[in-house]
């Protein structure tokens, strides 16, 4: 980096312990020491060798697990309709599957990675030009729970399926260790993504709060300019500025209960995203000290300091046309930055995002599919042994679920976030309520109408609650199917066996299944001739 | 070729063949060095839609497009008398051997051609074959009809070339090359299902067979030419799109940054001043393209229809009996109808995902000049006003390649299609199996 | 003295009160402060009670599940499950999530200072509100008293209904709260509208046949004080999604699973000629989801309609006029009144179909 004093914090700051991990387990080939030094993620060709060699590792040792395990997958065959085999030895290697596709994906992005975090250093300097300021250090926090809710989900369920449902007595059996691979690399990678996702859309979020920070001091810039009988003049129209910092004295005393109720916070500070506020000042002042230098805050702790003295002089960037222009032209251009950087990290994701959603969606059916057929006792592929046990079942679900309803869940609501910001703008242009800034909101708001921000795996579907709600429902209804099927099948075996215990000898049997193949082809030809003349 | 020489090709085109000194502002040409835009100094007289050549002779002898006339490198006329007539004689020869056809599938004559051990199969094949024909003919017909507007649509494209060339000294290729290339995969598949087909028939061919299998492959061949000339056609206008895309993009904040950057070095002045007029050019071409893009969405979307639900059914189908061929119990994995299944697989996966990939495609160019827009700051109120008048038209106005107002046809359809597949392969799966062990209580109880 | 809100509906938000489902005190309330306190205990203690009876009955041995079939059983246990899981979300909203409620509470008193002054015009008001509120109930009871005099009762019967008809109740009543917020909503929109009206037969009027000085001035400040409404009655749609956000999920989603269960047992029973006639009880559920609906989608039908009537103003010469109107127009377009499941799914009527489609 050219410059002595970067202006702000980079993002992969706080990315230490992630990427530490992400490189030991062969997530990542970036280089390691350009990391530890200087925060930036560089190709590294040590890192790509040694993180094919992983990926190599892992496949032969997820075979071998295969292998090992699949002994009694053997004789399930013949008993096992051929559907459930088949679904079984395609589900067995989802996981493989899913693991290598993160692992090619992040070898071919790996410079776009960092480039990536570059655009949004740059973004945060621009942010931090327009005093707006945000926080990074809740992203590290943030980093630390996910790996440690994983690391938990991982372990819990493969100690209490290893102790429970495998033969432990075999030294083979350790392989089952690796069975936990696959899982724990995908989620590794998809915190990556979350994370990003994550302060993608804080800066959204902080865009947000500086418009809204306009209005609040032109609310006040006015109050002050009016005085106090001012806000009382205009009550009564149904206007009466009850969002303003001091409510009007004629709600004073029937809705003290509320503002009772919503204690603790200045009524003139609240904004919508009312659970956020408790931490928004502490956390700016920590990350500026933990850069090491004391920059001037501008912008926030005079905003805070201000509130209790409404009657100090204001003033308000609002009445200023032409330097608010300036900054809402530069929001404008950052929030589409932004965007774009969304765009750009949801191509960089898209190809693990899909094979996650279907890995998602195949375990999920799959395992409870698993779950009932192993209440009736029957025989399940020996990968899915966890689903003998509800409650190991209950924890692998909520597990998967997890990870993909989160990055659907954070998806959501990054473009919501993306979108709340035209609201915002036309706040601050019907406070102003001045002809020039309504042309230039007009302006703007237009062009934010036409910026999207939204996240799809591949163009196959986006990535939002919609989906949430077709993937359930084809959950449901596959899992329906699966079991009425596997209910009838059952009954037509019952009947078969209750017929075969009819006949004594087991040698009868193989007679009269060796019978049945002639015959069934003697049938074929039967029909077949039958057939013809209808044409 | 660098951009270097490009430059160099194109100014001396400009001075030597247009005296109308249109501005021609640097910088958004050099933006411009895609290699989607392929260039040629001086057309000359060489023949409209090159790059589709081979497609467009295939689907004219068949009847499907009109030999029409070249009247100059930027038009296309209506075809001469003769060669409407042979194009009328060819689509009555189609006809003709259609109703053959479905005279002799009534009939018992093709019952050579049923020779699946299994009585679903044979009804599959038989709903598999009347549906080719139904969508051959359907193919015809709405070719038929919109013979007119095909040649609107080309001339259309075809002019509006025209102006980029005098506007901008860009020749815009068409890098339409998957064109031939599928067109081998089609021709390819085809003979090989009917070679398959001649030696999986038992016995004795009969003449009649033989025009069935011949004239089955035919149809299909054509019906999937037909679909990747619709592609192709959609990349066309895909390009376009993409052009008018780049030419904005050189406006835009990002851009204009950067040569502020290279300004301060070398001074030049901003490109912005040339925008009202450019974005005027850009603005119209993209309404035009609209045009083209809806009117080619009219001509082909019965038909696309029409193919999408005919591969669906064969897609599914083909599934099915692949899997139940590899999960045969018997032991007996026949290679004939794996060939089989696995040739139609290719064929129509690649086909669908084509359609659905060059639709998308262009769908996402066409949304995305707004975007783009919106990412051009203007300084005065002039240029706002510009911006937003075609922003707020743009609001309203989604674009989307719709399956005759079905659905939307882009990447989406592609999965949904899948999905479907597998949730009907997986029904027929199960309908099999309780089937087959019904088969076997029945037969065990007899015994 | 009622304070802001008019009798009718302070009286029945003291009935929601009283069930633990609203957890801020009244206005006019004395120590609203402890009184807030009061009703986190309340709630508290009903969620601990609804907790206890939903464990007691899926774990207790005694004949609270069908006991005659392992699915009989699960779907019985299915139908414990998400009725407690919908209890389970609702008190947690009393308890910690009762910000935006405030919030909502706080904006409508702004938006509607002054209550229709008697119980005729607040009744004219909130018929809708009304009217499915003791109409479902009404059914309830009625059909609760029917069973049981028409039904031979067992035991499984008699602890079964017992032990789940209040979680019913509650989740209804839930409901109908829904219904309440949603119809408050619909109000302010409506009353926007008819504003706008009256603004766009003003500006057709000045335009046609007089005009006085000023006029557009003054009809340019009318317009931004709609705007700055409409601002704010978005803001409470907001917060009511904000309010409510998990326990209208949980409760649409209770109602369905009860009616796919129940549909699906009834056709059983019907089919297999078992004298139990208590799906009948499924009568009120079967309502209480489009009536949600209704509303709901009367609120966002009333959308298009604002856009209208705002383009319906005749602008006559004013640029500023035009200006402010376009303003308007696009912030409709960027806050769209919205009301939809966590964002899963919207509620209007074609989630009906969808919903039909799925079950068949």
């Amino acid at each position: 980096m050219s410059q002595p004093t970067p202006l702000v914090q980079p993002l992969l700051l706080q990315f230490q312990q992630l990427f530490f991990l992400s490189k030991m387990v062969g997530v990542l080939p970036q280089n390691l020491d350009k990391f530890r030094y200087k925060n930036v993620l560089e190709k590294s060709r040590n890192g790509m060798l040694y993180m094919l060699g992983v990926l190599s590792i892992y496949v032969v040792l997820y075979n071998l697990l295969i292998y090992s395990f699949g002994e009694e997958d053997r004789t399930l065959k013949a008993s096992q309709s051929t559907l459930t085999f088949v679904i079984g030895l395609f589900l067995t290697y989802i996981g493989l599957i899913m693991m290598a596709t993160d692992q090619l994906t992040a070898l071919f992005n790996q410079g776009q990675l960092g480039e990536l975090y570059e655009r949004i250093r740059v973004v945060d300097e621009r942010l931090y030009r327009e005093e707006c300021l945000l926080d990074n250090s809740c992203i590290a926090k943030r980093i630390r729970i996910m790996l440690i809710m994983t690391f938990i989900f991982e372990i819990s369920i493969l100690v209490a399926t290893y102790i429970n449902l495998v033969d432990y007595t075999q030294w083979l059996s350790l392989l089952w260790i690796v069975s936990a691979v696959p899982t724990f690399v995908n989620t590794l990678d998809k915190i990556w993504f979350a994370v990003s996702l994550y302060a993608l859309k804080e800066r959204f979020e902080a865009i947000n709060a500086t418009l809204e920070d306009l209005v609040m001091e032109h609310e006040k810039y006015k109050a002050w300019l009016t005085g106090d009988d001012a806000t009382t003049a205009t009550v009564g129209n149904r206007t009466a500025d009850s969002q303003q910092s001091s409510p009007p004295p004629q709600y004073d005393s029937n809705l003290e209960y509320l503002y009772k109720e919503l204690g603790g916070i200045d009524t003139g500070s609240l904004r919508n995203s009312g659970g956020k506020n408790h931490n928004k000042v502490a956390p700016i002042a920590h990350s500026m000290n933990s850069f090491g230098e004391t920059i001037p805050t501008p912008h926030k702790p005079q905003r805070m300091n201000t509130n209790p003295l409404i009657n100090m002089a204001h003033e308000s960037e609002l009445n200023d046309a032409a330097k608010v222009e300036i900054k809402l032209n530069n929001l404008c251009q950052v929030h589409d930055e932004i965007c774009e950087i969304g765009k750009a990290m949801n191509g960089l994701w898209s190809y693990p995002i899909l094979s996650l959603m279907a890995y998602g969606f195949l375990i999920f059916t799959a395992q409870l599919y698993f779950l009932y057929c192993a209440t009736q006792s029957q025989s399940i592929p020996s990968l899915f042994r966890s689903a003998k046990n509800p409650f190991i079942t209950v924890i692998v679900l909520v597990y998967t679920s997890g990870k993909c309803i989160y990055l659907i869940y954070l998806s959501w609501k990054t473009s919501l976030a993306s979108k709340r910001t035209g609201i915002s703008l036309h706040k601050c242009g019907v406070v102003a309520d001045d002809n020039l800034l309504y042309e230039i909101v007009n302006h703007l708001s237009l062009k934010l109408l036409n910026h999207s921000v939204d996240f799809s795996a591949c163009g196959f579907f986006t990535l939002d609650m919609e989906t949430l709600y077709g993937v359930s429902g084809g959950i449901t209804s596959y899992l329906i199917i699966l079991i009425q099927f596997n209910l009838a099948a059952q009954q037509a075996k019952d009947a078969i066996q209750s017929f075969n215990s009819f006949n004594d000898t087991a040698g009868f049997v193989g007679a009269a299944t060796e019978m049945d193949n002639n015959s069934s082809t003697l049938y074929d030809m039967i029909t077949t001739t039958m057939m013809t003349p209808t044409y | 070729m660098s951009p270097n020489t490009w430059v160099i090709e194109m100014t001396s085109h400009k001075s030597r063949s247009f005296p109308n000194p249109q501005r021609n502002p640097p910088h958004p040409r050099s933006q411009l060095s895609n290699d989607a835009f392929s260039r040629r100094a001086a057309p000359g007289d060489s023949p409209v839609f090159e790059d589709i050549s081979t497609i467009l002779s295939v689907l004219k002898a068949s009847g499907l497009l009109p030999f029409y006339e070249q009247l100059s490198s930027y038009e296309v006329g209506p075809p001469s008398k003769t060669n409407e007539f042979y194009s009328f004689f060819v689509r009555g020869v189609v006809h003709a051997l259609t109703i053959f056809n479905i005279y002799s599938l009534i009939t018992p004559n093709s019952a050579q051609l049923f020779i699946s051990l299994r009585e679903t199969d044979n009804v599959n094949q038989w709903i598999e074959l009347v549906l080719c024909i139904f969508t051959y003919t359907l193919t015809v017909f709405v070719c038929a009809r919109n013979t007119k507007s095909m040649l609107e649509i080309m001339n259309e494209i075809l002019k509006l070339d025209k102006e980029v060339q005098r506007q901008f000294g860009v020749v815009l290729g068409n890098n339409c090359n998957f064109s031939v290339k599928f067109l081998v995969v089609i021709v390819c598949c085809q003979a090989y299902i009917m070679v398959l087909r001649f030696y999986a028939v038992k016995g004795e061919i009969t003449a009649t067979s033989y025009i069935l299998i011949a004239f089955y492959a035919f149809q299909n061949g054509l019906t999937a030419t037909y679909i990747v000339f619709a592609s192709a056609l959609l990349r066309i206008v895909c390009i376009r799109f993409h052009f008018v895309n780049q030419l904005l993009n050189a406006f835009t904040y990002v851009q204009q940054q950067k040569l502020a950057k290279k300004s301060r070095r070398q001074p030049a002045a901003s490109n912005m001043e040339h925008f009202p007029e450019e974005s005027l050019f850009i603005y119209r071409m993209h309404n035009k393209l609209l045009r083209i893009y809806k009117s080619i969405n009219e001509c082909c979307s019965l038909i696309i229809v029409c193919f999408l639900g005919y591969s669906f059914y064969t897609v599914t189908t083909n599934w099915y009996n692949l899997f139940v061929q590899i999960t045969n119990n018997k032991g007996l994995i026949s290679a004939h109808i794996l060939q089989w299944c696995l040739a139609w697989l290719c064929l129509h996966t690649s086909l669908l995902a084509l359609l659905s990939r060059s639709c998308g495609a262009t769908t996402y160019e066409a949304n995305s000049t707004s975007q783009i827009l919106a990412r051009v700051y203007g300084k005065s109120k002039e240029f706002q006003n510009i911006i937003d008048k075609f922003l707020t038209k743009s609001i309203k106005q989604e674009v989307q390649f719709t399956a005759y107002g079905f659905f939307a046809i882009d990447n989406s359809t592609l999965f949904k299609i899948f999905s479907a597949v597998t949730t009907y392969l997986v029904i027929l799966i199960q309908f099999k199996q309780l089937e087959d062990s019904k088969l076997e209580e029945q037969v065990q109880n007899e015994a | 003295m009622s304070g802001q809100l008019g009798q009718l509906l302070h009286s029945h938000l003291r009935f929601y009160q009283l069930l633990g489902l609203h957890g801020l005190p009244l206005p006019g309330d004395a120590q609203p402060e402890q009184k807030a306190q009061l009703l986190r205990l309340w709630a508290g203690c009903l969620m601990i009670s609804f907790t206890a009876i939903a464990v007691l009955c899926v774990t207790g041995s005694d004949e609270f599940l069908y006991q005659g079939d392992a699915f009989g059983w699960f779907n019985d246990m299915l139908k414990y499950g998400f009725a407690e899981i919908a209890v389970l979300s609702i008190y947690a909203e009393t308890l910690w999530h009762r910000h935006p409620l405030a919030r909502f509470w706080q904006l409508y008193a702004a938006l509607a200072p002054r209550p229709a002054p008697t119980w005729r015009l607040q009744l004219q008001q909130h018929w809708r509100f009304v009217v499915i509120l003791y109409g479902t109930l009404l059914l309830e009871c009625l059909l609760m008293y029917s069973l049981y005099r028409m039904q031979v009762l067992s035991r499984h019967l008699v602890l079964f209904w017992s032990t789940f008809q209040p979680f019913v109740l509650i989740v209804h009543l839930r409901n109908t709260q829904f219904v309440l917020h949603m119809e408050l909503l619909r109000q302010q929109l409506l009353q926007l509208e008819h504003e706008l009206a009256l603004l766009a037969a003003y500006s057709t009027f000045a335009s046609d046949v007089a005009s006085f000085d000023g006029f557009e001035e003054y009809l340019r400040r009318r317009v931004r004080h709609k705007q700055l409404i409409y601002a704010r009655i978005y803001e409470l749609a907001n917060y009511f999604r904000e309010a409510f956000k998990s326990s209208v999920l949980t409760v649409l989603l209770m109602i369905y699973v009860r009616i796919a269960i129940d549909c699906y047992f009834m056709y059983y029973t019907i089919f297999k000629n078992i004298n139990v006639i208590d799906y009948y009880l499924l009568l009120p559920a079967v309502l209480e989801v489009p009536a949600f609906i209704y509303v709901s989608q009367s609120c966002m039908q009333l959308m298009p309609r604002i856009a209208h009537q705002l383009h319906n103003i005749v602008v006559t010469s004013s640029p500023e006029l035009s200006l402010q109107l376009q303003n308007f127009s696009l912030q409709l377009l960027h806050q769209y009144v919205r009301i939809d499941l966590l964002g899963i799914a919207v509620l209007d009527s074609y989630l009906l179909t969808r919903v039909g489609s799925q079950s068949t």
